[in-house]
This record gives structure tokens, sequence and C-alpha cells, in this order.
């Protein structure tokens, strides 16, 4: 009788844990990483009687073996992948919309681009104005704006991207060091205790929240210990026991960023393939390739329009003289300086130098060539190579900055250039005589000078045969040619097309001040529509921006695709781990109808026992 | 770092609440685009959208430059036939006084007064024939602006050209024949143009010998009548230009119009498509929130005793 009182209790006890188990996921029903738990009973071997005796007991009762986790290991690795892919392109298209936003934004280039050629266009139509000159040096310092605000706020989204992918790698270390230390409980854990499915739980959740930041090959030995490889199961190790391996980001060689896992000098790279960091580098290199665009595209507004500009006359008569330049010299702390001295580098104008190196001994400041070939030495200002640099604040012994000589879009400037200065005119005009009776025209190209030394102004006749001869004022011939030829004069090549009688002639001179040709400024405004092998300008700033616009929509789309794949994943994984509360409804009354029945023996028994003792007295 | 979904993260009840809110996303993004009435606000919404409708912007501000160059050049070609008109009034004026001197009964006194008219038409003449535009520009000097077109040698006698070469119209509008004529196709050269005459015109006048006079009259008057020839031919060359212009200001005009229809074609909303979307959208809204409402009202906790 005794004996059904132990069996009855053991299902008592058995029961009321497992009902604490099903407390325990209503009660977990809504907690983030909470893996449904089951209680796993087993049924006592019957034992107590002697060798040579039969066994007639039913059995000993019940024993509550271990408190499982439902968990699906292979739902739980796909919504991890999946996860991984969410995060790549999420970060991807926050970072690819900043980008288009730099391009499209208050640094847009396309509206003042749009309008200094209609200042070019409005110079060709009044080329003597002083106001309109004046309008259209305002709108190339616009368009000059404009690329250095864009460069700026590239470079910052740089710094920024890097800041963040950082920030990412801190906190994949401190959850690889969490991980470590799970398993490290893991591996002491009794299985199948509450403990042991809480560790697991912790470990699942920093499991998850690495796959956030980068794809890994995750294995499980006996005891639940996960052992960590980046990218896959070929890659290096990121945890393993209770050991986890650093890892840090740095800018990769061709762009974008490179995982490298273990200690300095011997660690592995490990190729970015989804989580966050796969998204940054995936934006980074995007932003490396606009950055080039941007530079090519401010160089070449630089260069073309210099070239066109320097070929015209200004209104003082002045041969025309670079409109923008082209480079600035750029100091850059180092980050190991101690002092709080803010360094400010000029670069001469016109002046194309080479990168510096600034230092300070604790006494004077040395601004030295990297290579070592120049050197100057004492208090700022120093100068060399029409580099000055000077600036407020205290440097301490052993600071240096690197003064960085920097084109494209950041070294694009208005150099300083009056409105009298702006060349609208061409380098020499020519005019036919009121004599002429053909109807042939002369076409004129700045040359360098061709010939000896010859004097003003020119003429160039027909001699009725079908040749042309051009003179200086002196009668001396410079040239002789055919229709079509391009004869050259001093500084200038002349050719004439149309049909021309005997005699004709044409006077070429000079451009000298006070000129109202338009000449050159049609010439600048011919670079709206010039354009070699990267097309107009237009075109290339469209590709520009093609080539941003263009990948962020496909990310996008994969973005939606990717939380869609996310979103089923969950919903798998959910179902088979997840609390159900229905389930646990159903799961309660089961386990309180069997903790009730064997209460009910336990009743059963005692009433049974006290009749025996009844019958007894 | 972005928060991971985790088991139990995700129950049925917000991965619900989130695709409802999905669809209010795009409820929303339709009711921007029908309000603003342009159906993408970023390249990435429709990147080939996007770079057709920049360049059809940038053709509009071409158009606009374009529009400017032209209303430039035909303020000068209506300044310079005033210029022309004051010139030619000058000259019918000589004309008309070198036809009365011929007269036989006009005395030496008379003729004095006359010549001394003309010299005052011919310092008209000059200063129509140094006529500036709006800004300062000689409207007759071709390409030098230092000087004025015409002057006259310190003795009042020989009027100079100074200018030199073809001035500026409005080629930077694709249009090469709308700058107004240079000062020697409208006043001739230094012998026989329109000064010289003016010039021969007085000698004629101071001539006593009557002959001689009325030979010199005949012959000025003559000239005169080929150089107002030179003036309706210039006359009729800057309306042509100013023609030539007011053709280029329409095409600009309707280019103008087909842009900006192109631009409502690139970036406008179909607004009956937006629509249509909109209230299927709505209602599948509605369909989601009613069985959301059913399938989620309790679990079995709620039915038990």
């Amino acid at each position: 009788m005794s004996n059904l009182l132990a069996i009855a209790l053991s299902g008592v006890k058995a029961y009321s844990k497992a009902l604490e188990v099903v407390g325990d996921n209503v009660a977990n029903a809504s907690t983030p990483g909470h893996v449904r738990r089951t209680a796993t009973f087993m049924a006592l071997e019957p034992g107590g009687a002697a060798p040579t005796e039969i066994d007639r007991a039913g059995g000993n009762g019940v024993l509550l073996t271990g408190i499982n986790r439902a968990i699906d290991l292979l739902r739980a690795d796909s919504l991890r992948r999946s996860e991984g892919d969410v995060a790549a392109l999420d970060s991807a298209d926050r970072w690819i919309t900043a980008i288009q936003n730099s391009l499209t934004g208050a640094s847009a280039l396309d509206d003042p681009v749009t309008e200094f050629f209609g200042a070019v266009s409005d110079l060709a139509a009044d080329p003597a104005n002083l106001a309109v000159r004046a309008a259209f040096l305002e709108n190339a310092r616009t368009v000059a704006d404009r690329f250095n605000q864009g460069a700026a706020e590239l470079d910052a989204i740089g710094t920024s991207i890097l800041a963040e992918a950082r920030t990412e790698v801190d906190t994949l270390n401190s959850f690889t060091q969490g991980l470590a230390e799970v398993n490290n409980r893991l591996r002491r854990a009794q299985q199948g205790t509450a403990s042991a499915a809480a560790l697991a739980d912790q470990r699942d959740i920093l499991l998850a929240k690495i796959a956030t930041i980068a794809s890994f090959d995750v294995q499980f030995d006996a005891r639940g210990q996960a052992t960590v490889r980046v990218p896959d199961a070929g890659g290096p190790l990121l945890v393993q026991g209770d050991k986890a391996s650093g890892a840090r980001v740095e800018p990769a060689a061709g762009g974008g960023f490179e995982l490298r896992i273990g200690p300095p000098h011997s660690d592995e790279s490990a190729p970015l393939i989804s989580g966050s960091l796969a998204g940054m580098s995936i934006a980074a290199r995007k932003l490396d390739q606009t950055r080039t665009h941007h530079d090519a595209l401010a160089d070449r507004v630089a260069s073309e329009f210099n070239v066109a500009h320097m070929a015209g006359v200004d209104r003082n008569g002045n041969s025309g003289q670079p409109l923008f330049r082209t480079h600035i010299a750029e100091p850059q702390a180092a980050a190991a300086n101690g002092g709080n001295a803010r360094i400010s580098a000029v670069l001469a104008d016109g002046v194309i130098a080479g990168e510096q190196i600034l230092h300070f001994n604790g006494t004077g400041w040395t601004l030295s060539r990297t290579d070592g070939s120049a050197t100057v030495s004492g208090g700022l200002p120093l100068i060399l190579d029409g580099v000055t640099v000077d600036g407020p604040g205290v440097a301490r012994n052993g600071d240096v900055f690197h003064i960085r000589i920097r084109s494209g879009a950041v070294g694009i400037g208005v150099r300083d250039v009056s409105a009298a200065e702006v060349a609208v005119a061409p380098a020499f005009l020519a005019e036919a005589s009121g004599a002429n009776t053909g109807d042939a025209r002369v076409s004129l190209a700045s040359a360098p000078g061709l010939v000896p030394p010859a004097t003003g102004p020119f003429q160039i006749t027909s001699d009725g045969s079908g040749l042309f001869e051009l003179h200086d004022s002196t009668g001396l011939l410079l040239a002789t040619g055919a229709p079509s030829d391009w004869l050259a004069g001093d500084g200038f090549a002349v050719r004439m097309t149309g049909t021309a009688q005997a005699g004709d002639s044409f006077t070429i001179r000079a451009t000298g001040a006070n000129s109202s040709a338009n000449d050159n400024a049609l010439a600048l405004l011919a670079l709206r529509d010039g354009g070699g092998a990267a097309g107009t300008w237009a075109d290339m700033q469209d590709n520009m921006l093609t080539q941003v616009s263009v990948p962020l929509a496909e990310t996008r789309a994969r973005h939606d695709v990717a939380v869609a794949a996310r979103d089923t994943a969950a919903e798998a994984l959910n179902a088979a781990s997840g609390v159900d509360l229905n389930r646990e409804a159903a799961e309660m009354l089961r386990l309180q109808q069997a903790y009730q029945a064997n209460a009910r023996i336990i009743q059963t028994a005692r009433e049974t026992f006290d009749a025996i003792l009844a019958a007894g007295r | 770092m972005a928060t991971p979904v985790l088991v139990n993260s995700r129950s049925p009840i917000p991965v619900q609440a989130d695709r409802m809110a999905r669809i209010e996303d795009r409820i929303a993004q339709l009711d921007k685009q029908i309000s603003t009435g342009e159906k993408f606000t970023e390249p990435a919404q429709d990147p080939a959208g996007a770079n057709r409708a920049a360049a059809l912007v940038r053709m509009t501000g071409r158009l606009d430059a374009e529009q400017r160059v032209i209303d430039r050049a035909s303020s000068r070609l209506a300044l310079a036939e005033t210029g022309i008109e004051s010139a030619s009034e000058a000259l019918l004026r000589a004309r008309d006084l070198a036809l009365s001197a011929a007269n036989g009964s006009m005395d030496a006194e008379s003729r004095q007064i006359i010549a001394h008219e003309i010299a005052i038409l011919k310092s008209q003449l000059i200063d129509a024939a140094n006529s500036r535009d709006d800004s300062g520009r000689f409207l007759f000097g071709g390409a030098d602006n230092a000087q004025p077109p015409y002057a006259a040698d310190p003795d009042g006698g020989v009027v100079r050209w100074q200018g030199f070469g073809g001035t500026a119209g409005a080629e930077a509008a694709g249009v090469v024949t709308a700058a107004p004529p240079g000062g020697p196709q409208l006043f001739g050269d230094e012998a026989t143009g329109a000064f010289a005459l003016l010039d021969q015109l007085t000698a004629a006048l101071m001539e006593p010998e009557n002959e001689a006079r009325n030979l010199a009259l005949a012959s000025a008057i003559e000239g005169l009548d080929h150089a107002n020839d030179r003036l309706i031919l210039g006359q009729a060359l800057i309306g042509a230009g100013g023609a030539r212009l007011q053709v280029e200001s329409n095409r600009i005009a309707s280019a103008k119009l087909d842009v900006a229809r192109g631009i409502a074609d690139v970036r406008g909303v179909d607004l009956t498509a937006a629509f249509v979307e909109m209230q299927s959208l709505q209602m599948t809204l509605n369909a989601s929130q009613l069985s959301f409402s059913r399938l989620f009202d309790g679990t079995l906790f709620d039915r038990l005793g």
C-alpha cells in the first residue's frame, strides 16, 4: 500500500513540475528568444523484489527526466541567414540612399551647371556688359561650391560608414565574447535542466545578433557549445569553446571593407557575404565609384573650361587666364597628436605642389617634402613649394600633420578673376574688305607663333588663281595656300572658305581691349554639347547618378524580397519553437488532469490504508 | 546594429500588423503622389524616368537661356533700327536741302545757312552711327567697343571708321543673322560713304560758280540716294533678322510646351491608375483588419472555466 502512495507521489511531483514548465512557457509567451520548453517523462522501472521472487508490482511511478527546448535547428539557421540578408540590404539601402541624396540634394550639380551655361549664353549675347560677366563668375563659383559641398558630403559619408562599420565590429566582438562565456557555462550546466535551456536561449540570441553583422557557420557539440567560423565552415575561427577571436574591419584594397579575424599580424581575412558589414562594404565600394566619377567630372569641367578660357582675350586685351583652380592643400592631423594646434594650409595660386609633412619637435616646426628632398624649419607660418602652413593652438612634441594636395571635386574653385578678366573675345579678329565681291569667309584659330616675327595687322588676299597669300603689315609674305588650307600666322592660323574673287581680302588683327566680340564665349558655350567617349558634362552627371540610383532601386527590391523571406522563416520557426497559447492551454488541461488523477490515487491509498487499520482494531 | 527577429518575437499578431502597416505605407505613398502630382521623388524610384526628367529640365533651362539671348538680340535690333531711322532722316533732309540749293534763285547767304544745317545733319549722322544699346555697347562698331565706330578728324573734316569686324548677335541661340549690320555696310567707306557725301554737299554749297555748283549738287544728291539705299538695305536686313528671331522665339515657345508635356509624362502620376490602386488597397486593408480581429479574438485560456 505504501508503494501505491509512492507511485502517486511521483506522479504528483512530476506533473506539478510539468505544470511549472507550462506556466513558464505562458509567462514567456512574448519573451523574444524564449524557445518553448517541453517536459519529458520516464516510467520508473519496477524493482525491490528478491532475485527468486516474482515481481508482481505494476511499477514504481513516473520520473520527469528533463526539460527540453523545442528548437528546430534547420529553421533557426534559415532565419539567421535570411536575417543576415535583410541586415546587409538594409544597411546598403541606408548608405546608398545617403550617397544618392548627396548627388540630388543641396549639392546637386544639375541646376547650377545648367544655370552656368545659361550665364555663358548671356555672356555671348552681351559680351561687354560687366554685370553679365559678374553674374557669370557667380555662377562659376556656385558650380565650384557645389562640387566642394558634394565632395565634403561624400567624404562625410565615407567617414561615417567606416565609423559605423567599426562600431559594428566592436558590437560583434562583445557578442562573440558573450557567446564564449555562454559556451563556458553550457559546458558546466547539467543537461536537461531549466538552466541549460536558458543558456541555450542566450546562445541562440547571441547567434541571431551576430548573424545581423556577419554571416557565419555554426556547429554545436553535445553540450550545446557553439563553434563559429566566418563566413562559412572553411573560414577563420571566431568562437570555439570559451575562446573568442578578436575581429576588426579595415578598408579593402579593392574598395569596400574586409573583416580580419585573429590577433594582429596573424589575423586572417574573412569575406563579407551577408550581415550589416557586407551591406556597408557594398555601399563603401559604391561611394568610391561615385567619388571617382565626381572628381573626374570636376577635373573635366576645370580643365576644359580653363583651356577654352585661356584661348580668349579679356576686356583689358589680355590673354585669358585659367578660371578654375584645380588643387588645394589639406592638412590632416595624425591620430596620435597630443596638442591642440589647428593647422591650415594654403596653396599658392597656380602652384601644384607635392605632399608634405609638418612636424613639431617641442621647440619649432619643420615642413618637408615627403621624400625629404626639401625642408624648411622655424616658427609658423612656414612656406615650402608654394604651400603656406599656419594655425593657432599649442602643439606637443612629436605632433605631425600630413599636408595632402587634393584635386577633383575638393580642389576645384574659381580663381581670383575679376569681371573684366573674363575672356569673352577671341584672340584674333578678322574683317572683310568693303571692296570684296566674292562670298568668301575666314576662320581663325589660335596657334602658337609659327613664323618669324611679324607685324600685324595681317592681310589675307585671294590672288584669283585659287591661292591665298598671308602678309603682315610690312608686306612680308607669311604663307601661301589653297582654300581650306590653314595658313600659319604669328599666333594664329587662318583658313578661307567660300568663293573668293581676285583681290578679295581680309584684315586680321589681335583683339585689343574693350572688344565686344563673343567668339570665345561661344567656344565656352560649345563645351555644353562637346564630349568624347565620356559624352557631355550632362552625360557624365547622368551616368554618375544612374550608377547610384539603379543599384539602389535593385537593393530596395531585393530588400523587400529578403524581408518577406525573413518573415516566412520567422513564422516557420515560431510555429515550431515558439509559444502557442492555445497549445499551452491544452497541455495545461492534460497535465492538470494527470496531476488530479495522481492526487486521487493518494486519496484512495489513504482511504484503503485507513480501512485496513480499522479492520485490525 | 539591426535588431534581429528572434523566436517568439514574431508571433502572428505583429507579423499581421506589419503586413497591414505595409499596405498603409503604400496608401500613404499613393496619396503623396496624387497630392503632388509626381510619381517619384527620388531617382531610385524610377532611375530611367529620373534620367529623362533631368534631361528635360536641362532642356528647359537651355531654352530659357536661348530666349534671353533672342530677347537681347531683338532689343539690339530694335535700337539699331531706331539709329538707322535717325541716320536716314538726316540724309533725306540733306537731300531735300541739296534740291533746294540747286534752285538757281537761292543766294549765297541762303546756301551758307543750308551748309550750316548740313553740318548739324552730319553731327546727327555721326551720333546715329555711334548709337549704343542699353548696356552701352556700340550698335554699329562691330567687335570693337573701345572707341566710337565713327569719329571726325580733329579739324572736323573726314569721318573715319574706327570699328572692326562683325558684332555679336544671337549666335548663342543658334541664329547667326540677327546682329546689327556693321558701320561700313550702312554708311559706306570714307571716300564715298554718307559722311563724305555730306562733306561734298557742303563743298558744293560753297562753290561760287553756278554750273560747277549745280554739277556738284547733282552728284551729291545722287550719292545721297545711294547712301539712303544702303540704310534702307540695312533696315531690311534688320527686319529679316528680327523676323528670324521671331521664328526662333516661336520655336522656343513651342519646344518649351513640348518639354513641359514631356516632363509631365515622365514625372506625372497616372491619376486613374493611382486611384484604382488606392481603392483596391483600402479594400484589402479593411478585409485584413476584419479577419485579424476575428482570428485573434482570444485564446483557449479565455474559454477555460
